[in-house]
């Protein structure tokens, strides 16, 4: 029994993360009806950068989101003004090609870079647990755990209070009326961009603590983030608050009762279940 | 972009020509390497013509492809170690993959755009981890086959041109068919072909079920030639944006397209690759972003009009004066 509740309670704080790991696919999606296949890479750059400023100053993993944070703005503008704005008149596949395209090129540069070695990011804490009743809850988690409750909070406030927030959910709600009530949608849509990638390479930084480092860090969350946000509602928080935290349980419990090698398998066939299921419902 | 592709002769000549190349070289020059580079593109022809049939007629970009490729390879492998005879196997291979995609297609396809392509790839991924896992086909070592003592080249070779010159003519013969029209149709607009009476449900997993037989069939001739499977390879990702890179290189929604894009990431993969193997991904972005962004109707209309500029200068040059 107490083997199941350590269970469920790891599931639930992964599950935080993975929610705040998959919002930003879902904002960049509801603002610029785009699907923003370079998540993966900037959850990529975000684990090695974090790694990086570890491995060379010493610096913790909560503190580098100082740096990955406007790093993964800057990226996300640079990527959405470069390159995305020039499609965006075509169909929507042709997007997520020319963004696949981004994340091969950031793969190949991080194998060139530090090799395809796994890594490993470890502090201080990285092994601490402690005792809550009768389990023993890891540390590192409950921290992550938390920080992606707070990065949701702010991010909430954010859309809700500030103005640049009410102009990305105008740009999302109706881009024509946005744009004819004074509202500059390009500009707005490079924010929303560069938040989503801020939003990514920052959850790469706080899952440092607890994922190994290799270049196809991206390529194994990318399709849980897909699947988080898809389940959830696309640009629904709390939905997906819940969604991510569903998926978490629901991975631990199947490497609980049936076999660790089939964790991801459960992201997967969620991931399309929640596809088919979720469009057949809205036509 | 053309509705019904590969109209133009020009494209056609090219990939005529590129078709007649692979299928006279083993025969002209024989050594192992050119053999050998005859049957991938054999190869690579049937796969990326049976993508082109959803992908590019339909519009539905899938990046799931491995999985049927990976259930003809194991379904080929698996029979042969069991003692039935390897060209036996094929049939079994390719209705083993008809039906797996028929499976899967069947709900994933009333997806439409991005989100096929994210369900496809949730499937394959799926589908490698768990063959992974799977310990009677070898779990992720794979099945080393045994080498055979009478068929030698001669047989893949005629084998690899069937196939492919099969897939092309499948592909062409689709095209003109009422199914053809179907696709195009959704592919323009999927509302209005439904409005119009297409039954777009059956007609895409009708074309999907053709390209898996055909995919499949590609999966067990590629065990048959590399006596390996493992699913990494079989089923791996990289299979599945090289087919996606192939067409649209070629010319996307055409029946030449998928000829002319095999032959060029052929070229690419064996002399280019072969020298600078630790760039192959950023290559592989680098091509796909290229050709989005700068030439999305691929290689197709360009040979269209270098051989259409080039007949003008013959015309012109035959009659001196001459108008046009």
């Amino acid at each position: 029994m107490a083997d199941l509740l350590s269970v469920l309670v790891s599931g639930v704080l992964v599950g935080t993360v993975y929610a705040y790991m998959a919002y930003g696919l879902g904002l960049i999606y509801g603002v610029l009806r785009v699907v923003n296949l370079a998540h993966g890479a900037f959850l990529t750059l975000g684990v090695y950068v974090t790694w990086w400023l570890h491995a060379a100053f010493g610096l913790d993993p909560l503190v580098s989101l100082l740096v990955t944070v406007p790093l993964g703005f800057f990226l996300g503008a640079l990527v959405e003004r470069s390159l995305v704005f020039r499609l965006r008149d075509s169909p929507p596949v042709t997007t997520l090609l020319l963004l696949f395209g981004v994340w091969l090129i950031v793969r190949n540069v991080l194998y060139l870079i530090f090799g395809g070695a796994d890594r490993s990011l470890l502090t201080d804490y990285s092994l601490e647990s402690f005792a809550m009743g009768p389990l023993a809850v890891s540390l590192p988690r409950v921290i992550v755990a938390v920080f992606s409750l707070l990065g949701f909070l702010v991010l909430a406030l954010l859309l809700k209070k500030a103005w640049a927030g009410l102009a990305l959910r105008a740009v999302a709600g109706d881009r024509e009326a946005a744009s004819l009530s004074g509202i500059p949608v390009n500009r707005v849509w490079a924010v929303a961009f560069g938040i989503g990638s801020a939003l990514a390479m920052s959850a790469g930084s706080l899952m440092s603590l607890f994922y190994s480092v290799t270049p196809e860090f991206g390529a194994r969350f990318l399709l849980k983030s897909f699947c988080v946000v898809v389940l959830g509602g696309l640009t629904n928080m709390g939905g997906i608050l819940v969604a991510g935290v569903a998926l978490g349980v629901a991975e631990d419990l199947t490497a609980f009762y049936f076999h660790t090698g089939y964790r991801d398998v459960v992201s997967f066939i969620v991931l399309v279940l929640a596809l088919v299921l979720r469009r057949a419902d809205t036509g | 972009m053309t509705v019904f592709g590969g109209r133009r002769p020009a494209w056609r000549l090219w990939a005529l020509a590129v078709l007649a190349v692979a299928l006279a070289a083993p025969i002209l020059v024989a050594n192992p390497y050119t053999s050998r580079l005859s049957q991938l593109l054999f190869l690579n022809v049937a796969l990326a013509s049976a993508w082109n049939l959803i992908g590019g007629f339909a519009g539905q970009i899938s990046f799931g492809n491995s999985s049927l490729f990976g259930v003809g390879a194991y379904a080929t492998a698996m029979l042969w170690l069991a003692g039935v005879p390897p060209l036996l196997t094929m049939p079994v291979a390719a209705a083993a993959a008809a039906a797996y995609g028929a499976a899967w297609g069947w709900p994933c396809l009333r997806l439409r755009g991005p989100y096929f392509a994210i369900a496809t790839i949730g499937v394959a991924e799926a589908t490698r981890i768990a063959v992974n896992q799977f310990d009677p086909a070898g779990g992720a070592s794979g099945l080393t086959l045994p080498i055979e003592q009478d068929a030698g080249g001669g047989a893949l070779y005629v084998m690899g041109a069937v196939l492919a010159l099969g897939s092309v003519l499948v592909s062409d013969r689709i095209r003109r068919s009422r199914l053809g029209l179907g696709l195009f149709a959704l592919r323009e607009d999927a509302q209005a072909a439904a409005a119009s009476g297409v039954n777009v449900a059956r007609q895409q997993v009708v074309a999907f079920a053709i390209a898996a037989a055909l995919t499949g069939l590609a999966g067990s001739y590629y065990a048959q030639f590399t006596l390996y499977v493992v699913p990494e390879k079989v089923f791996g990702f990289d299979l599945s944006i090289s087919l996606v890179l192939m067409v649209l290189v070629g010319g996307i929604g055409t029946v030449a397209g998928p000829i002319l894009g095999a032959a060029v990431y052929l070229i690419l993969e064996q002399f280019v690759l072969a020298s600078l193997p630790d760039i192959h991904l950023a290559m592989f972005g680098l091509l796909l972003m290229g050709i989005v962004l700068f030439e999305p109707g691929g290689l197709a209309p360009r040979l269209a009009q270098a051989g259409s500029g080039a007949r003008s200068l013959i015309r012109r040059w035959r009659r001196p004066g001459g108008t046009s």
